[in-house]
């Protein structure tokens, strides 16, 4: 028994991770558009588990404000035809039509290239929550992505976050006095007497 | 004048009352969803709706970005602090003639009194066309049209709400420099040992 305690819980989590993980069949938008591209173009979703975990996280620990997320991603595999695919524009307007507004639609004929962002505003107990859906289908790889999320605590977490960003990424006074100073020095030291390794050995050294 | 002049006239004045409010409380906003069916044709079409609570958050968004320091986000927030609607559609197409002098038509005339053309563009040899178009209200500018007319390409731009047209052009030139700088920066591929 306690040697079977491990695999046990593994098992447990397994199963936590599976019912979190948002399955093709349901009957949300999200579902009907990752069990379209299965469908229509025979590929299968990568890193299932990661998404999976990654939804059963969020939806005790709401980080960023997130709520609840459903991802799916199918890398490295061939859509073919996509530019053909006249039902996936169904799938997408059956998705308008249970209240989400688009934000972003393009779609390139050529390529089968498609990106659809879409958003609405939902009812929740502490007030109204925002959902996302964004998907990406390339010729070799796709994205379907669903966040529902706080808006408050998103924006409070975007200003939490970049708020010692930019001191990070813009120089400091100091610093940005001792650059020009760089400059002016390196032509003041014309002769190196160090040895460079990657030069040829027969040129010429520079004067 | 008897009583039933007084109440024609009174009738007649409400009416030229109504007109007249209602061609001020002209929105902005025009109506893009008649060009849909240039989709159908279209090699490339992208269609950005950006407007209500959606602009808000969005707007929410780069508000609370920290622009210390950062003189593009302070202009954005400037510039979107205003915006109450951003609409987009462009269409490209594999050939010439593939939209029709009605559809551009059918943008344009939409653009009643109070809009005012800025910018006319015409390049004959090219079939290039293009538009800029103000509505002002007061002193601030009520929306934007931008109307691109190619051979190949029909493009409309409609922003709605207070635009800052010399901040949206600092904004521009800025972008521009920075990209030019980082072009300059780059190396041309191939010949980058050359430069060296």
């Amino acid at each position: 028994m306690t040697k079977s305690r491990p695999g046990f819980i593994i098992c447990l989590a397994a199963a936590f991770c599976l019912a979190a993980a948002p399955r093709a069949s349901a009957a949300d938008d999200f579902g009907r558009i990752v069990h379209h591209i299965e469908t229509q173009y025979h590929v299968h979703r990568q890193h299932r588990w990661a998404m999976g975990l990654a939804g059963f996280v969020v939806k005790f620990y709401h980080f960023a404000g997130v709520k609840s997320l459903k991802g799916a991603i199918f890398e490295n595999q061939v859509f073919l035809d996509a530019g053909a695919d006249t039902k996936f524009d169904e799938v997408i307007r059956a998705a308008l039509d249970s209240g989400w507004q688009p934000m972003v639609q393009s779609w390139d004929r050529h390529s089968g290239e498609r990106t659809y962002i879409y958003a609405r505003y939902v009812t929740s107990k502490n007030g109204t929550d925002m959902k996302v859906l964004i998907v990406s289908l390339e010729p070799n790889e796709a994205v379907v992505l669903q966040v529902k999320m706080d808006p408050r605590k998103f924006t409070d977490f975007v200003e939490e976050a970049t708020a010692g960003h930019n001191h990070h990424n813009h120089p400091r006074p100091a610093e940005t006095q001792g650059e020009p100073r760089v400059e002016a020095l390196s032509p003041a030291q014309p002769s190196w007497d160090g040895m460079c390794l990657m030069a040829d050995a027969g040129a010429p050294s520079q004067p | 004048m008897n009583r039933a002049t007084r109440t024609l006239r009174f009738f007649a004045l409400l009416i030229l009352y109504c007109i007249a409010a209602r061609g001020f409380s002209q929105n902005a906003k025009l109506q893009l969803d008649i060009l849909n069916k240039l989709g159908e044709k279209a090699a490339r079409s992208t269609d950005i709706t950006l407007d209500g609570s959606m602009l808000n958050f969005i707007a929410s968004v780069i508000e609370k970005l920290d622009d210390e320091g950062d003189q593009d986000v302070a202009q954005l927030k400037s510039i979107i602090k205003g915006l109450k609607g951003i609409y987009i559609k462009s269409f490209e197409f594999d050939a010439p003639g593939q939209y029709s002098k009605e559809d551009v038509e059918a943008v344009r005339s939409q653009l009643g009194s109070r809009w005012t053309r800025i910018v006319q563009s015409i390049d004959k040899r090219n079939h290039e066309h293009d538009e800029i178009y103000l509505m002002k209200n007061g002193d601030k500018v009520a929306g934007v049209v931008i109307l691109v007319a190619e051979a190949r390409e029909f493009s409309v731009v409609n922003i709605v709400g207070d635009v800052p047209i010399e901040k949206i052009s600092a904004l521009e030139r800025h972008i521009a420099a920075n990209d030019d700088d980082s072009h300059r920066k780059k190396p041309k591929k191939g010949s980058g040992h050359d430069e060296e």
